[in-house]
């Protein structure tokens, strides 16, 4: 199986952008409004509300530029950490419940099937590889958690499993990708 | 152990969406960065819709004239804002015009029965500017234009060194395409360096604008500004001008 990696950019664009250097913020978009985009469309649906979240959370991104710290983590995370909060937080304010119906049979297949996912970094890469790693039922659950912004509760009432045990499944396979990624080593 | 239950929680804490920044929390960043990777695993990347995307680059273009350079700079247009054209015509040019306006609508509000609640607006970039100019040591100085280009330009800038506050009004000023070029105010004080002048910020004059007025405060204390000067330069603005001919000069 051949992946093609991408490696993230080595110079990160926020600093520039803190700044405000307004070509970076041109880059900033281009590098992540697709990741971003992603993101609100998987957790909101094709809505005002998701265009409308994509505006809040590169508002809130220049924002908080000055923040990001290249020792803590990459770029990317920034991005993903900053979008993933807003957007569950919209969730939350809306006591709305994502849509489930199409990921239910689909998980496991996209992720087996999907062999070489173009463009995407080194680290999403290497995640990727654990996941697939997981039995489909865990792979499940995690997805529904990141990518579709559920509630660890709403999780266990969906599958009927117990909070307990979804929550060790997201905890063991989260953990197994910060030792896989190595961003745990220099933690105690 | 403690440690092992504290990682747990933080997993439980990022995954949820519930933590506040990492800050300097090694740990939290940890988490977060396996977090990113997992959700940029699943969802991939999506070209965001094409009005969408034309709305963040109009958000990037007001977010960046807000930071670029070292002051905040915000540029009124008068042209198409059909009430600051009215309020330029009907408020008596005084630094209480805004508010008397404010309290005849509070008066009309409370004479209406309080049917509607009353509408107090904000002071409009013209009474602002006046705040400016009858401050005491608020002084005024009219524009000359540096190049034949720009010969029609006309308008003048107010400031108060009190305020740290200035105006810029122009007319006649072409339009800027930003993704080009800006204008930067340059603000020549011996009291700081007199050969290389305090960045006053960019701005822009959108197409069709009659009167421009840009407002300015720089982010370094100015003690005595001898000169104004509008130059031409690359998006964002530079920190120091090599544009040896200057759009307009105001000399005090």
């Amino acid at each position: 199986m051949s992946e093609s990696v991408v490696m993230e950019p080595t110079l990160p664009v926020l600093p520039s952008v803190a700044a405000g250097d307004r070509s970076a913020m041109e880059s900033c978009l281009q590098r992540y409004e697709g990741l971003v985009w992603a993101l609100a469309r998987r957790m909101l649906g094709e809505c005002t509300e998701a265009e409308d979240a994509v505006q809040e959370i590169f508002i809130e991104l220049w924002r908080s530029a000055a923040r990001f710290n290249p020792d803590l983590g990459s770029e990317s995370t920034f991005v993903a950490t900053i979008a993933r909060r807003r957007l569950m937080d919209v969730l939350r304010r809306r006591a709305r419940r994502p849509a489930l119906s199409p990921m239910e049979t689909d998980t496991q297949e996209e992720l087996v099937a999907a062999e070489e996912p173009e463009g995407m970094d080194d680290q999403a890469l290497r995640a990727l590889r654990v996941l697939r790693s997981l039995p489909s039922d865990q792979q499940r659950m995690i997805e529904w958690c990141l990518a579709d912004g559920m509630s660890h509760s709403d999780i266990s009432v969906r599958t009927g499993t117990p909070l307990g045990t979804v929550k060790s499944v997201i905890r063991r396979g989260i953990l197994r990708i910060r030792e896989v990624l190595g961003t745990g080593r220099s933690t105690p | 152990m403690n440690d092992d239950v504290h990682l747990e929680e933080t997993v439980d804490t990022v995954t949820e969406g519930r933590t506040s920044p990492a800050g300097s929390d090694p740990k939290q960043a940890s988490v977060e960065e396996a977090v990113a990777a997992a959700t940029r695993a699943f969802v991939g990347a999506e070209q965001p819709p094409a009005a969408l995307r034309e709305r963040l680059r109009r958000d990037a273009d007001l977010f960046a004239t807000k930071q670029a350079g070292s002051s905040k700079v915000v540029s009124f247009p008068k042209t198409g804002g059909a009430s600051q054209t009215r309020a330029n015509a009907w408020f008596p040019r005084r630094a209480w015009g805004w508010q008397l306006a404010a309290a005849a609508a509070l008066v009309f509000g409370l004479w209406n029965g309080f049917q509607t609640p009353p509408t107090i607006e904000p002071p409009t970039a013209s009474a602002l500017r006046e705040t400016v100019a009858s401050a005491p040591d608020g002084i005024r100085a009219p524009f000359v234009p540096g190049l034949a280009t720009y010969a029609s330009l006309e308008g003048d800038v107010v400031w108060s060194t009190t305020k740290q506050d200035g105006f810029l009004r122009l007319r006649g000023l072409p339009a800027n395409d930003p993704q080009r070029t800006q204008y930067q105010l340059w603000i020549v004080d011996p009291e700081r360096d007199a050969e290389f002048p305090v960045d006053g910020g960019v701005f822009d004059i959108p197409a069709g604008a009659e009167e421009a007025l840009v407002r300015f405060q720089p982010r370094l204390p100015i003690g005595r500004p001898v000169a104004f000067v509008i130059t031409q330069e690359i998006p964002g603005g530079v920190v120091k001008s090599r544009n040896p001919k200057p759009v307009a000069i105001a000399k005090l």
